[in-house]
């Protein structure tokens, strides 16, 4: 190793330092790294998220709406039987949300927190729900399928 | 010491599927700081950093069992989190109240003893200095930052880049620091604001 490189590990080191008083890891966050493994459910399908229209390199299947800043972002998440389509729209400083359910039943339809908390939503005839104002953060859909087994989406961060 | 910082990532992740708790602990010690250090590396908030190094626990948490490649954790970790933040800034930043975005000031040391004062002062600079680096450095530097320090095959997930380039635009960025360091030093005056303009993002 050359004096450069021994120089350039000293700098990072000293990089390190700062970064862990100028912008330490909140003790919130760690925790929530522990709490989230009590979201884990073995019973429920997953729906993968396989539509964003935020992340068009992974799912090119929104190009077409790319749009503006602060218009809704556009999810769809397929599994377990169900399809989900959510539309994620600003709705004051929080969010409203606006989804489509296929192949789900009717009842049995919340929206959940990663702390446990769960919202009931009322889905119509036409497997369409609103629910508004939701805080920011991450959320999941839990669902029902047709045959009735328990489906949950992807987590995504609104 | 933590018996388990030891462990292997495969074998941690082997044992969280079983259930073990204290091994979940021990992936989240072992690569919360890293997830941290990319989102706030790529230019986010301090609350949409907490939001987006959350989701990618939670998408791991759903994953677990269909996960493949396990040793291979940490780079689907860092993948997973740059997604996200990259999704996170397209949506535009928010203030939530209880995670402000903070500025946090390098401490001035307290005590009255000078060289520990130059030191802090120098200290604050450096940092100054950091943030007035192009967003492409930024990011590259804050990942390595992280504790404990990250492989180059997860820098290589996190920031999108080429393993083979780590190590050279590793160099050149130290250099830039450097440089931006010694002349903030030799004139004595604020380096310039933040630049996110001298570089892509990508």
């Amino acid at each position: 190793m050359n004096a450069v490189d021994l120089e350039d590990d000293a700098l990072l080191g000293r990089l390190s330092r700062l970064a862990f008083e100028a912008d330490p890891l909140p003790e919130e966050v760690l925790a929530a790294a522990r709490a989230a493994f009590e979201t884990r459910d073995l019973d429920g399908r997953l729906a993968r998220l396989i539509g964003d229209s935020l992340d068009v390199e992974e799912y090119g299947v929104y190009e077409a709406v790319r749009s503006e800043p602060g218009a809704a972002r556009l999810l769809s998440f397929a599994g377990g039987g169900v399809q989900v389509d959510l539309e994620v729209a600003p709705s004051g400083a929080q969010v409203a949300l606006i989804g489509q359910v296929t192949g789900a039943a009717p009842a049995g339809c919340a929206l959940e927190r990663p702390g446990g908390a769960a919202l009931p939503l009322a889905v119509d005839d036409l497997g369409r729900f609103l629910a508004d104002p939701v805080e920011r953060g991450p959320i999941r859909l839990r669902l029902r399928s047709a045959a009735g087994s328990p489906v949950l989406t992807a987590w995504v961060a609104v | 010491m933590d018996p388990l910082s030891d462990v292997d990532t495969a074998e941690l992740v082997a044992r969280v599927r079983g259930g073990d708790q204290s091994a979940w602990v021990a992936l989240t010690d072992r690569y919360t700081n890293l997830l941290w250090s990319v989102a706030r590396g790529l230019g986010l908030t301090r609350p949409d950093a907490a939001d987006v190094v959350q989701t990618t626990w939670l998408r791991l948490v759903e994953r677990l069992d269909t996960l493949r490649e396990p040793e291979r954790l940490g780079s689907w970790l860092a993948t997973t989190v740059r997604r996200e933040s990259l999704a996170t800034l397209r949506r535009g930043a928010r203030v939530r109240v209880g995670l402000a975005e903070e500025v946090h000031e390098i401490p001035a040391g307290g005590e009255a003893m000078d060289d520990m004062l130059v030191r802090a002062e120098r200290d604050a600079a450096l940092w100054r200095s950091f943030r007035a680096m192009g967003p492409r450095c930024q990011s590259l530097l804050r990942a390595l930052m992280a504790d404990p320090p990250p492989s180059y095959a997860e820098v290589s997930a996190a920031l999108e880049m080429p393993i083979g380039s780590i190590g050279p635009t590793r160099q050149r960025c130290l250099g830039v620091l450097r440089r931006i360091w010694q002349t903030a030093a030799e004139s004595d005056v604020e380096p310039p604001e933040p630049n996110y303009s001298g570089e892509g993002v990508r």
